[in-house]
């Protein structure tokens, strides 16, 4: 194989430095008249007769002259896209985008769905807002810092957490019917710009595509941003970077401080009970608990 | 019924409609002219109605009429011609040629389309020559790169005969090994015979990409092939050339060490470019120049 590879080369090497491929017999009938040339390059000739143009044309040095610069007198900008080419420009930026929020709920811990109801109606509930409008407890939204209230009639949708995960988006669209708001006492808050309020009322085609590439693009841009949970004081904050990595603020998110965690655990939900309290909650479903602002942890659940 | 010396009034009304041929002020009858010519041209012996039918169903007939139009005259079709095709003309131009040695060949093609030559007291436009057959951008392309290539040649006649009085060239001076020698002539021969086996396509292909210099996208462009096909193709060419000379070596009774010695010899050193030889090809053909 090695050899062959290796006299292929030969024959490419010394085909490149020769240029022996020229003809070795009378071009086939005469010269190709350019309006031919060009009919041909379209595709216009009949099966027959472009087999007659083609033998001619690999016969006949003249001719090919003739067509390499006619083959240059193409910009390369006008080339027509390849089949590939149009496809991936018409299709595969919207699936990718489907690809990535579907890579992102994969990616993110299958236990979630099987954390008690408590943990996980408290880690993605809305918190208590004045004037905050009702979010469904089993949707991960809610209320943006106070500088960030919707205004009333706002969508959900329009202040859905960053971290918002795709499965809990589909519930959302589900369920529709605003309900009762449980007493929470913590808010997810989109610490990125948000995308227009989208509307549930039925929308055309090209909205409703508008609002699936924005739902697509916070699906992206939750994976990474970081998440912020802000305790019942404002200006008291947590935030879970996605390298896992866990984080306070007591300036409303100015400024960051590393909280350690009593072990290595993957955090899924951070609940701000109060300005020094919290309990976190890991995939494997544990929970702590600290009292003093992140620095000393006391477990209060276990698998 | 269609022939090449008449096509049926509903055919050609048709047909009228389709190029929207009243666009340019164009008549019933001079169209119906112009696609008896575009007929004679193409197929001169189309003795069959369905020969002469396939043939008008192919033409390009919105540039057909655009053509004919401005063959004779009309300002409308001029000015259209002028706003969407002239630009392609120096596009192409510049396209062979980015230092502008091209746009003189433009600028005369231009002026013959206009028809700045007269015979008999009449304006003789190129556009005469447009047959439909293929779109006019690319008849505009193929008849630049034709009147280019004939400048060239012209230019080449010039100094030929002082290239004829200079030695040829000899290569290395040093002393030559004998077996290398026959090993590169052997694989010289074997080469041109597996060529001239190939297919015509594969053969027009190699000589695009080696002979001419033209890059994949060009070569798929021209032969509306996509670039990763020439690419394939051009190397399952190369591989059967390869096989073809290891079978004709074997049938000269060389060893496997012998042939991939001969393979060996031409990676090495294949000796002085052969390129009077291949131009002599060129020279060769009477009919150089064709008048468009």
């Amino acid at each position: 194989m090695k050899k062959a590879n290796e006299r292929d080369e030969s024959i490419d090497s010394l085909l490149k430095s020769h240029l022996p491929i020229r003809s070795t017999q009378p071009g086939h009938g005469p010269c190709v008249e350019p309006d031919v040339i060009a009919a041909w390059s379209d595709g216009n000739l009949a099966a027959e007769e472009a087999a007659l143009i083609e033998a001619h044309l690999a016969s006949c040095a003249s001719c090919q002259q003739t067509l390499a610069v006619f083959a240059r007198t193409e910009p390369a900008s006008v080339s027509a896209p390849s089949l590939w080419q149009r496809w991936r420009l018409q299709w595969v930026v919207p699936i990718a985008a489907a690809a990535t929020a579907v890579a992102i709920y994969v990616s993110l811990p299958d236990d979630r769905g099987t954390v008690p109801q408590p943990e996980a109606t408290v880690a993605i509930g809305p918190q208590v807002v004045p004037g905050a409008p009702a979010a469904p407890s089993a949707i991960p939204e809610a209320a943006p810092p106070p500088q960030q209230k919707p205004l009333a009639g706002q969508d959900v949708k329009s202040v859905r957490p960053p971290r918002a995960p795709e499965k809990e988006t589909r519930r959302e669209a589900d369920n529709v019917a605003p309900v009762p708001a449980p007493q929470a006492t913590l808010s997810d808050a989109d610490a990125a710009p948000r995308p227009a309020p989208a509307t549930l009322a039925p929308e055309a085609p090209q909205a409703k595509s508008r609002a699936d590439a924005a739902a697509r693009q916070e699906a992206f841009q939750s994976a990474t941003t970081p998440t912020e949970i802000v305790s019942p004081d404002p200006l008291v904050r947590w935030r879970v970077l996605p390298t896992g990595r866990l984080e306070r603020s007591t300036n409303a998110g100015r400024t960051w401080e590393m909280v350690t965690v009593p072990e290595a655990v993957n955090v899924v939900a951070i609940r701000a009970i109060s300005t020094t309290a919290a309990i976190l909650t890991t995939a494997d479903g544990r929970q702590f608990r600290t009292d003093d602002g992140g620095k000393t942890w006391t477990t209060i659940s276990n698998n | 019924m269609v022939s090449h010396a008449q096509i049926d009034s509903g055919l050609v009304k048709r047909l009228y409609q389709k190029a929207n041929a009243a666009r340019w002020g164009l008549t019933l009858d001079r169209f119906r002219e112009v696609l008896e010519s575009s007929i004679a041209h193409a197929a001169p012996d189309a003795t069959t109605g369905s020969r002469a039918g396939r043939l008008l169903a192919s033409l390009h007939l919105e540039d057909l009429a655009l053509a004919a139009a401005c063959a004779d005259g009309s300002d409308n079709a001029w000015e259209h011609f002028i706003r969407e095709h002239r630009p392609t003309l120096y596009r192409a131009a510049d396209a062979i040629d980015r230092t502008g040695g091209a746009r003189e060949a433009a600028d005369a093609l231009y002026g013959e389309l206009f028809g700045l030559t007269e015979r008999d007291g009449e304006r003789r436009s190129l556009f005469r020559y447009f047959h439909g057959r293929s779109s006019l951008p690319t008849w505009l392309r193929a008849v630049l790169a034709q009147r280019y290539v004939d400048g060239l040649r012209r230019a080449r006649r010039l100094v030929a005969l002082s290239d004829d009085e200079e030695p040829p060239a000899t290569g290395n001076a040093e002393p030559v090994d004998p077996d290398r020698h026959r090993f590169v002539a052997l694989m010289r021969e074997t080469i041109a015979t597996a060529t001239s086996r190939l297919e015509a396509r594969d053969r027009l292909r190699l000589a695009c990409y080696y002979a001419q210099g033209l890059t994949l996208v060009q070569i798929g462009r021209t032969l509306r092939e996509h670039e990763a096909t020439v690419s394939r193709h051009l190397a399952r060419t190369r591989r059967l050339i390869r096989q073809d000379v290891e079978q004709q070596l074997r049938q000269k009774g060389m060893t496997e060490k012998e042939i991939s010695e001969c393979f060996a010899s031409v990676v090495e050193d294949a000796g002085p470019l052969d390129v009077r030889e291949m131009l002599a090809d060129s020279r060769k053909k009477p009919n150089q120049e064709r008048s468009t």
